[in-house]
């Protein structure tokens, strides 16, 4: 069964898009990441099957990989150890199983770490109006979708609602400080060359993603999601032809379905979305199944989940 | 169990008799000039009504055929002989389009040389098969007419045991003034009924709609519509014990049908889908039974197929497939049915006491993906490879199978997609690549010998090239 909110003995401290944000106390929180599916900014009345576990469960493998390099918020994506952790979860257990997370609570900075290794989007928009990204110059001549060697740090503002804004790195400083961004921008890059490799080696290229940094008293720590479907651009390898826009791995079909609904005139593009057939919901699940057993090479363990 | 293999042979009695009626003119002709009841006569009734909106669309098939004597396989060495027969067969179908798409079995026409339709108004036209499955027991007929009836298709996923089932055929149309179908009444006894023959050739039928309305070689490949008269299924006599006196009449769900329809309509054949999951079947006794209702053991993963690529492994359970729960093997081949070559469907499987979310990508049958060999533009043969081979059960270890036939070949021959070529005369084939030596090296030089397995059994046809 797919669950598209929850409604846990704990506070709530935010409802996002995706994901349900709780407190444990005052040093941990509880990520759910829901099967609610977002196309177009809006999100839809139907939950699609086991993507929230794939959101959390690829994070927490991700994070595996990364470890001793980086270090990140992440005390376990494991139900069994989050419920001997929060006891008062035990009701909720089966909801929760793949789809939670608990961790360290940091003190966010406010600013989306985004890491672009493929020149679309927003940052082909302002490269063929001037010629550069993040406010620097990148070469003459590239196409939509070019490969970007190396990738680069594109920071935005963390908006509260509507669209983050693209600010440039001289902005980070100012408000980070000038270590403190370049820190995050060779964390940054660490992590998204190193998931760039291995997800380009099983067909599927990250075309660019977005991490967030907090910090606590030992320091700076990578937290959030990280490099999954809905904080990155996933590409099929085996469809990638630069020059115009590329297909989505995992949102595909369902924006395909969602722009026939719309030139038909059956939805306005806004909240609330059209309800989406059996098939469409069936085929985006697959999807993030198959981004999360091509990734981590395992089919995802889906044993106690509701 | 036993219940299938004594269905086939029966069926096939009975399809004698019914030729034996025929000719024997054992039946009543509706009189000519006979008056039809008002429209507001009590005897009118939702039978009735159902029955006067799908009667323009059954037709009657008829065919021509020319049978094979199969020989025993070690004969084939030392020149064993084919024989002939000719025969005729009879059946329904129903229109499905306007233009002259007509659905009927595939038994109906298996093998037939000429196959012709008679519509209700008499009129008879001569078919083609567009394309035949005899997996399902579906064939498409193509007659060139135009503006004709055709016949409301309803769905088989909402079916209610207990509705009124009545399956139409129309086994006389040949004869005139005789053009009304025959129709037979019931209910839907049961729906998802999995029959299991017992020994050698006998099938397995999965998820058939169960009825006590009479299905009989005469109105096999007619429909089975239900009280609106929308068809709901398909009559399968070859599903079907003799002239259901015995109550268990069985019907392809029209679901399944439109599918195989549409695929036969597209490429002319049935996009085989392929996941490359063989069973295990369970042993008999208690054991067995209990097996029966914990989910599919996958005995062994096909190399190189969907679920190969996928991970799954030899001794995984499968508990689910899409929506539906997998108890058994035979649950398992309800789901193949209904998948499509290119579907995308998520299945459960158990492993070590945990449960993955496995996404597999179901594909074309290797036949249909593999290159092929073209010779003389008649036939289109691939090589025989393990994966073929187990995928569909193939003896030999070598040779080449048929992809597609030209209507010659196949009516001088006798050849049909599937089939496995294995021997020409005296040499055997090694791979698609020697037939074509073969046919171009020898044909100068007379008459050849074909020798090919179909169905586990090795069989010969003589051929000139001309
Ligand atoms: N370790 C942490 N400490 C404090 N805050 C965290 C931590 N990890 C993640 N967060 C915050 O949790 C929030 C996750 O909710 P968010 O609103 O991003 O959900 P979402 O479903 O991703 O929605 P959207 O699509 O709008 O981003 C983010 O604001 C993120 O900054
Ligand atoms: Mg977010």
């Amino acid at each position: 069964m797919a669950i598209a909110v929850t409604d846990l003995p704990l506070d709530l401290v935010r409802r996002g898009k995706v994901r349900d944000v709780y407190s444990v106390d005052g040093a941990r929180l509880l990520l759910v990441a829901t099967d609610r599916v977002s196309a177009f900014d809006v999100v839809m009345d139907e939950a699609i099957p086991y993507k929230g576990a794939v959101l959390t469960q690829m994070t927490a493998w991700w994070l595996a990989q990364l470890e001793g390099q980086v270090s990140h918020h992440l005390i376990s994506a494991d139900i069994d150890e989050i419920v001997r952790e929060v006891p008062a979860l035990a009701p909720q257990r089966a909801e929760l199983a793949g789809r939670a997370s608990l961790c360290r609570r940091a003190t966010v900075f406010p600013i989306e770490c985004v890491i672009r290794g493929y020149l679309s989007g927003s940052a082909w928009k302002e490269y063929r109006a001037g010629g550069t990204l993040a406010g620097e110059p990148l070469p003459s001549g590239l196409v939509e979708s070019a490969r970007l060697d190396p990738p680069v740090f594109s920071p935005a503002t963390k908006a509260e609602s509507g669209h983050d804004e693209n600010i440039t790195i001289e902005h980070v400083r100012e408000v980070v400080g000038a270590e403190t961004a370049a820190e995050l921008e060779r964390l940054s890059l660490l992590v998204y060359e190193r998931g760039r490799d291995i997800a380009a080696r099983r067909g599927i290229i990250i075309a660019d993603t977005k991490f967030e940094f907090g910090y606590d008293d030992t320091g700076i720590r990578l937290i959030d999601e990280i490099l999954t479907p809905d904080s990155s651009r996933f590409w099929p390898a085996d469809e990638y032809r630069p020059g115009r826009p590329q297909p989505s791995f995992d949102k595909q079909p369902l924006r395909d379905w969602l722009d026939a609904e719309r030139q038909a005139g059956r939805w306005n593009g806004e909240a609330p979305g059209p309800p989406l057939p059996p098939a469409i919901v069936a085929a985006t699940s697959h999807r993030y199944l198959d981004a999360f057993a091509r990734i981590t090479g395992e089919s995802l363990d889906t044993t106690g989940l509701a | 169990m036993a219940i299938v293999a004594l269905v086939a042979s029966l069926a096939a009695a009975c399809g004698d008799d019914a030729r034996g009626e025929l000719t024997g003119g054992g039946f009543a002709a509706r009189e000519a000039g006979a008056q039809a009841p008002a429209p507001n006569s009590p005897r009118r009734t939702v039978i009735t009504d159902a029955v006067g909106k799908i009667a323009p669309a059954v037709v009657t098939v008829q065919t021509e055929v020319v049978e094979r004597v199969p020989i025993d396989p070690f004969e084939r060495f030392f020149g064993g002989r084919t024989g002939e027969r000719s025969a005729a067969g009879i059946g329904s179908g129903f229109i499905t389009r306007s233009d002259g798409v007509i659905v009927t079995n595939a038994h109906v026409v298996a093998g037939a040389t000429r196959v012709s339709v008679a519509l209700r108004d008499g009129q008879t036209f001569s078919a083609r098969v567009l394309g035949f499955d005899e997996v399902n027991d579906l064939a498409v007929l193509k007659i060139d007419a135009r503006g004709l009836p055709t016949a409301r298709l309803g769905t088989s996923d909402d079916l209610l045991v207990g509705e009124w089932a009545i399956a139409l055929g129309n086994p006389y149309g040949f004869l005139l003034g005789n053009s009304e179908p025959s129709v037979t009444t019931g209910v839907v006894s049961g729906v998802g009924r999995n029959l299991v023959g017992q020994g050698q050739g006998a099938g397995v039928y999965v998820d058939m709609i169960q009825t006590d309305a009479s299905i009989n070689p005469g109105n096999s490949g007619g429909p089975l519509v239900n009280a609106q008269g929308e068809v709901i299924g398909v009559n399968s006599s070859i599903y079907s014990p003799s002239g259901g006196s015995i109550g268990l009449g069985f019907a392809i769900p029209i679901n399944r049908a439109k599918r195989v329809t549409e695929d036969l309509l597209e490429h002319g054949a049935v996009r085989r889908p392929w996941v490359g999951i063989k069973p295990q079947f369970p042993a008999a006794g208690d054991a067995g039974r209990a097996a029966l209702r914990s989910g599919v053991v996958v005995h062994t993963v096909v190399p190189g197929s969907p679920a190969a690529t996928a991970g799954i492994r030899a001794g995984d359970v499968l508990v689910k497939s899409r929506s539906r729960v997998l108890r058994n093997p035979y649950d398992w081949d309800a789901e193949l049915l209904e998948l499509r070559a290119g579907e995308r469907l998520t299945v459960v499987v158990r492993r070590d006491g945990r449960e993955l979310a496995v996404p597999i990508t179901v594909a074309d049958l290797p036949e249909v993906s593999a290159p092929k060999v073209q010779v003389m533009r008649e036939l289109e043969l691939l090589t025989l490879t393990p994966a073929i081979r187990t995928e569909r059960g193939v003896r030999s270890a070598r040779g080449a199978v048929v992809f597609k036939v030209s209507d010659r070949v196949a009516e001088e021959l006798g050849l049909q997609p599937g089939d496995v070529i294995v021997q020409i005369n005296r040499t055997p084939v090694e791979d698609a690549a020697t037939v074509e030596k073969l046919i171009s090296a020898q044909g100068q030089r007379g008459a050849l010998r074909l020798f090919f397995e179909r169905g586990g059994q090795v069989y010969s046809s003589d051929f000139i090239i001309r």
